[in-house]
């Protein structure tokens, strides 16, 4: 299941530590994979149903 | 007496526009052989660039029309150790960065970033990507790039006789590929009904080139951003092949929309 942020509250993804915080973050929820676009400041992560993603801001889709 | 406002005193339809459009083989290197390890950490310096160059765009016969060129870059390599290992990628368009994102390749799997953002590329642009893993044992062997033609045609135009042929682009070579397929999207935004994905051929008696999407959009990149890490059991490239148009006719009317 693909669940999409705007504007999500995360780690700067300017640098390589901050993507490996946000994946740790993500991965304790439940995330199987994610994508972070700068241009629309989207987050997109993929894995199961029901998970808690309140933490980072409003699920659009989900 | 007034006339009518869509009495224009010209003839009623003009000649018939009839295009094909030729797409190049993607680029596509040969597998690195030896593979790179990737690092723990993100790497100084992107292990790919890749130059978008009038090689890689699409061919047009005998005329080319207005359209939007979309960018699909790949990215892939294996994970041959016996454990789960947290793959990382970051692109960057021309120096800045546009995507980050991460998918765990399984202990003797295969990964591939899928790169096709929402925004047009042009020839000249460059595409960087940087990869690296929480763990060693995972490398990077492969990298692919292609362009893809989309929102075809003039804007706010009336037709008659609308006919498209699709085909599905890129088809990747190298590496052990495997695809999955998306349609068109005929986004036709005054004629409802017309809107809908469809591949192979399609055609309309009358219809409309929208402001924005005129002869539609392709599926991935344009409908919808696709910028992903795909886990796959064993091979790589895993991508995205699209219906694509590679041929577009009709006869524009002289009417006012």
């Amino acid at each position: 299941m693909e669940y999409v942020i705007k504007n999500p509250n995360i780690p700067s993804q300017e640098i390589g530590e901050g993507v490996m915080a946000l994946d740790a973050q993500l991965r304790s929820k439940g995330a199987e994979g994610w994508g972070y676009s700068f241009g629309d400041n989207t987050l997109t992560v993929s894995g199961p149903e029901g998970m808690d993603l309140s933490a980072f801001g409003v699920v659009a889709d989900g | 007496m007034a006339r009518s406002p869509n009495c224009t005193g010209a003839p009623t339809y003009q000649g018939r526009v009839d295009v094909t459009i030729t797409y190049p083989d993607p680029y596509e290197p040969p597998l690195l052989d030896p593979p790179e390890a990737l690092p723990t950490a993100e790497p100084a310096t992107a292990q790919i660039e890749i130059t978008i160059t009038s090689a890689m765009l699409p061919v047009w016969s005998p005329y080319e029309l207005e359209h939007t060129k979309i960018p699909m870059v790949f990215a892939g390599g294996k994970n041959p150790t016996g454990a789960a290992i947290e793959v990382y990628g970051r692109v960057l368009r021309n120096g800045v960065s546009n995507w980050t994102g991460s998918s765990t390749a399984a202990a003797g799997g295969a990964y591939t970033l899928n790169y096709v953002p929402d925004n047009a590329v042009q020839e000249g642009d460059v595409f960087s990507v940087k990869l690296w893993a929480s763990a060693s044992g995972v490398n990077w062997d492969y990298k692919a790039a292609t362009v893809v033609a989309t929102r075809i045609g003039p804007p706010n135009i009336a037709v008659a006789e609308f006919a498209v042929t699709l085909a599905n682009k890129p088809t990747l070579t190298v590496g052990e590929p495997e695809s999955q397929t998306h349609s068109w999207y005929l986004h036709f935004a005054d004629l409802r009904e017309a809107s809908g994905w469809i591949s192979g051929s399609y055609t309309l008696p009358l219809t409309m080139l929208g402001s924005a999407y005129r002869s539609g959009r392709i599926n991935r990149g344009d409908l919808t951003p696709l910028q992903f890490i795909y886990a796959r059991p064993s091979k790589r490239p895993f991508y995205s092949t699209q219906a694509t148009i590679t041929r577009l006719s009709y006869t524009p009317l002289n009417l006012r929309v």
